[in-house]
């Protein structure tokens, strides 16, 4: 329902305005997502690559995010992988 | 009845593949807008908006939006049920398993990927928003505003959407070229 509401108050310029200011803070909260992900996820090397590779291919291959989820824990049970081995 | 069955297809995959909350769905939603066109990267930050001030996970209410963007109200309705339906499996069979699951080597190994990945996909997004959007004075002096303020208001969306709403009124008010 509100789908529907929007699309007809989107043709008003004051609405529209709205949601270009609306559109800058969503950045703003990504953003802040991101910060709050950074803290509990990349904490050590290994995540520091998983990240990196993640953001490269994904914002400059354009790759599909399903492929670099797939990448993503195919690395990850390798690198616990070798972990467990130096331990050893 | 192609669409349908593509909205139905990529939203399984976005439930099954988007872990982390809602905010995890973003990158995966984004990719649709280069894929298929179904909505452009301005209606998507509109979306995840709507989706923050809606009751309900912002990530079903992402899909429900983008579904009925894209084909109306059954639009709607398939790309939640498509988006839920791989976590409510998977809760279910974990469930069961959930004490021989929590300890599993696997499941520690896929979890640590998975969080590092996923922000980085958050990161690639973030990143597009930025240069998609902030490409004149105003958006830049509200972006810098908001970051400034986003060390005191810490995460309350609210003030955020608030601000930057009143920011665009002013924009059309005093008839300064935003879009």
């Amino acid at each position: 329902m509100i789908a529907t509401i929007i699309d007809v108050l989107l043709k008003f310029s004051y609405i529209k305005s709205v949601f270009w200011g609306v559109g800058i803070a969503v950045i703003i909260l990504v953003f802040l997502s991101i910060k709050e992900m950074w803290k509990n996820s990349v904490k050590d090397i290994p995540s520091w690559i998983i990240f990196l590779l993640a953001f490269g291919l994904s914002f400059l291959l354009k790759i599909s995010p399903v492929l670099i989820i797939i990448g993503a824990i195919i690395l990850g049970i390798f690198v616990k992988l070798i972990e467990r081995r130096c331990q050893k | 009845m192609m669409t349908l069955i593509h909205l139905i297809i990529e939203f399984f995959k976005i439930g099954l593949f988007s872990v982390g909350g809602g905010y995890a769905t973003i990158p995966f939603l984004y990719q649709l807008v280069h894929e298929y066109g179904w909505y452009s990267t301005g209606e998507l930050t509109n979306m995840i908006a709507i989706s923050m001030l809606t009751p309900g996970p912002v990530g079903a209410n992402m899909a429900t939006f983008a579904g009925f963007k894209t084909c109306g109200i059954l639009g709607g309705i398939i790309a939640t049920l498509a988006l839920v339906l791989p976590s409510y499996i998977l809760v279910l069979a974990v469930s069961k398993l959930l004490k021989t699951f929590r300890e599993n080597f696997y499941v520690k190994a896929i979890l640590y990927a998975l969080k590092p990945a996923g922000c980085g996909l958050l990161a690639s997004v973030g990143v597009g928003f930025f240069r998609d959007n902030v490409t004149n004075l105003p958006a830049i002096i509200l972006f810098v505003g908001l970051f400034a303020l986003s060390f005191i208001f810490k995460k309350n969306p609210l003030y955020y959407i608030l601000i930057s709403a009143v920011f665009g009124i002013c924009m059309q008010f005093f008839h300064i070229s935003i879009l």
